[in-house]
């Protein structure tokens, strides 16, 4: 406890002062991740997900998180990244069960538009907002459809 | 218009020309042929012409298609709710957008529509009437210009018609996408994973009966366009319908589905759910109005809107809060990312929504012995979570010395499903965003159960039914306007 005290301490006094993430053109960020990859840079995507659905019995609205880390490819300038994506509630008593963790993909396309694959389609998000600070890019997209509601936050960052 | 009927007639020895425009609608069922201009030589033909035609009464009627039969079902069923909405012929996914359908104007256009054409068959009936006197009327040139006046009102209404109630809303073919979550699944969700698909036995809408049994598949029927489908967890078919009926025939589906999971360890009870997946009791419209996007929304609004729901008897309001966190670059220049996750329920707290402590688990995190275990529950740390009458969040570290937080840049947003609420919290060592979802629920909270209808697979009978529909869909319906030819309603 101490340890992780004097840890936080410190790392929140060295936070004053810092910039607050600038909004950025989603289109933007494709084109700079593009070029990262062109310089022969790796690229890493994470995303967060939190999301709603209706759901047995009595159609209770019912709450779930998904968390993806994935290497990302420049697939004819659609940015592809191929990973691995867990569920909060895989299975009862355990949240995000790493044993059920399951492959999936996502398209950054040049339009800045993330696409997220739900079984053998994507999805395209309804509203999508980007920023970035110095590390990499923030995207915070939601998704819906009749039946399900999410907003989703991703990072793009350079490995090395 | 178009000219489809041209005549000559030899008179002594002048020749005289009779012309008719041809009316069509057979969208709508009606088929009127009305002389272009008339003189009083031309009075005999045209009267001939339209005696050719039934006498019969037959005003427009939209006929309604008739409403979806319940099935027969065995006890106990679970019975599902689902989405149908309307997308373009050429969506080629469900990301696409969904048709937003104006009904009242096409319930407006049909009803003006339905009326003008009752003035149109009136003056076709007047028109036929007069003609009849032809042989002892006194005055031909009168009785000329008053055929005349009666097919130049028919005309104007006929326009009238084709721009209140324009031929493409007929004609222009959409998707009707039926969709429900596999039910089945969801109540398995948190007990044992699995994904029982369920499957279409039985599917009755207006005009179409079809039967797993009978060996032939829905896609046989004309109208439907693809499935059943079993993706994206979702069950559902595609049916195409024109914008006129989608707003004014009945759309509502009912269908009988099983769904059998196996034993496994997790899931001991070898089971399975009859089902009946209804769709469209309500109109389109408010189908698709029902489904709200994304919104963005006054924090303080929405937190009152939620502390207006706990103040409810036996009302409960679940969230999950993520955080998605890019770290400073480590020693080696690496910046980091992980994500964090907890769940709860918020408490009312005078004008603030409140945790006390939540555990929060870390993606970065291991145990001994789990080194693929992201998210250890032995790593959690304690959270308090305050979302604050004026709209700020408070996030309460008490891991780290009951250190308070406060999220910058608060957002808050609406759909049809729950409320979100994001912000940003930034550290020494790195920024995280942060999305707290809120749903308002009732009673005993998200516990998942197995529903109470599950029955064991000895006990599911079929279900005797006639044998369905050979051909498609929807009974082919004539309609004879007076003096015209005839019409079809598809």
């Amino acid at each position: 406890m101490k340890i992780r005290m004097s840890f936080f301490l410190l790392s929140l006094l060295a936070s004053q002062g810092r910039a607050a993430p600038v909004v950025k053109n989603c289109a933007a960020i494709s084109t700079e991740i593009t070029q990262w990859m062109g310089q022969g840079k790796s690229v890493a995507a994470s995303f967060m997900s939190n999301g709603m659905l209706t759901r047995l019995p009595q159609n209770r609205l019912f709450g779930y998180s998904s968390y993806f880390e994935g290497q990302c490819l420049n697939q004819g300038g659609t940015v592809e990244c191929n990973g691995e994506v867990q569920n909060s509630h895989a299975r009862e008593g355990i949240v995000f069960d790493s044993a059920f963790a399951k492959a999936t993909k996502l398209r950054l396309e040049q339009s800045g538009r993330i696409l997220l694959q739900k079984d053998s389609s994507y999805v395209a998000p309804t509203t999508q907002e980007c920023f970035s600070n110095a590390q990499g890019y923030f995207v915070r997209s939601s998704y819906a459809d009749a039946l399900e509601g999410r907003i989703v936050t991703f990072i793009f960052r350079k490995n090395s | 218009m178009k000219r489809v009927i041209g005549l000559a007639l030899l008179l002594s020895e002048t020749v005289f020309a009779a012309s008719f425009t041809k009316l069509d609608r057979s969208d709508m069922g009606v088929s009127y042929t009305i002389p272009d201009r008339v003189q009083k030589q031309d009075l005999a033909v045209i009267k001939e012409e339209l005696g050719k035609k039934r006498k019969e009464k037959t005003y427009y009627q939209y006929v309604r298609v008739p409403t979806v039969s319940e099935l027969d079902a065995p006890h106990p069923v679970a019975r599902v709710q689902g989405r149908m909405n309307l997308f373009s012929a050429q969506a080629q996914g469900l990301s696409e957008p969904i048709v937003a359908l104006d009904c009242a104007a096409v319930k407006a256009g049909s009803q003006a529509a339905k009326e003008l054409l009752e003035k149109i068959d009136a003056d076709i009936k007047t028109m036929e009437e007069l003609l009849k006197g032809l042989d002892t009327a006194p005055d031909l040139e009168r009785l000329a210009h008053e055929i005349e006046l009666l097919s130049q009102s028919i005309s104007a209404n006929w326009a009238q018609v084709n721009t209140l109630y324009p031929a493409r809303w007929s004609t222009e073919k959409y998707h009707l996408v039926y969709r429900w979550n596999y039910p089945f699944n969801q109540a398995c969700f948190k007990q044992n994973r699995q994904s029982v698909v369920p499957s279409f036995e039985e599917l009755s809408l207006p005009g179409l009966h079809w039967q797993a049994s009978s060996g032939q598949l829905l896609g046989d029927f004309l109208d439907i366009v693809s499935g059943p489908s079993y993706e994206l967890s979702q069950i559902g078919f595609t049916k195409e319908v024109s914008l006129a009926s989608a707003c004014l025939d009945s759309q509502r589906v009912q269908i009988r589905a099983k769904a059998s999971s196996g034993s496994s360890a997790d899931c001991p009870s070898k089971a399975s759910i009859n089902m009946i997946l209804d769709a469209g009791t309500e109109d389109l419209t408010a189908q698709n109005v029902g489904e709200k996007r994304m919104a963005s929304r006054s924090c303080p609004a929405v937190f009152k809107d939620l502390r207006d729901h706990l103040a409810q008897a036996h009302a409960i309001l679940p969230f999950q809060a993520s955080s998605l966190k890019l770290r400073t670059p480590d020693a080696n220049g690496i910046a980091r990312a992980h994500g964090g996750y907890m769940e709860g329920h918020l408490q009312l707290a005078g004008e603030d929504l409140f945790v006390g402590s939540s555990k929060k688990l870390f993606s970065d995190r291991r145990v001994a012995g789990a080194p693929n275990q992201k998210f250890p529950a032995e790593q959690a740390d304690d959270v308090a979570l305050r979302l604050k009458g004026n709209g700020g969040i408070d996030v309460t570290l008490l891991t780290w010395g009951s250190t308070l937080v406060s999220l910058q840049n608060v957002s808050c947003f609406e759909d049809s499903f729950g409320s979100y609420a994001t912000g940003w919290m930034q550290e020494g060592n790195g920024l995280s965003e942060w999305t707290i979802s809120l749903h308002k629920g009732m009673g005993s909270g998200d516990l998942i159960k197995f529903p109470k209808d599950l029955i064991d697979i000895g006990i599911v009978k079929p279900i005797p039914r006639p044998l369905p529909l050979l051909n498609p869909s929807f009974p082919v319906r004539k309609i004879e306007a007076l003096g015209g030819l005839h019409g079809v309603i598809p």
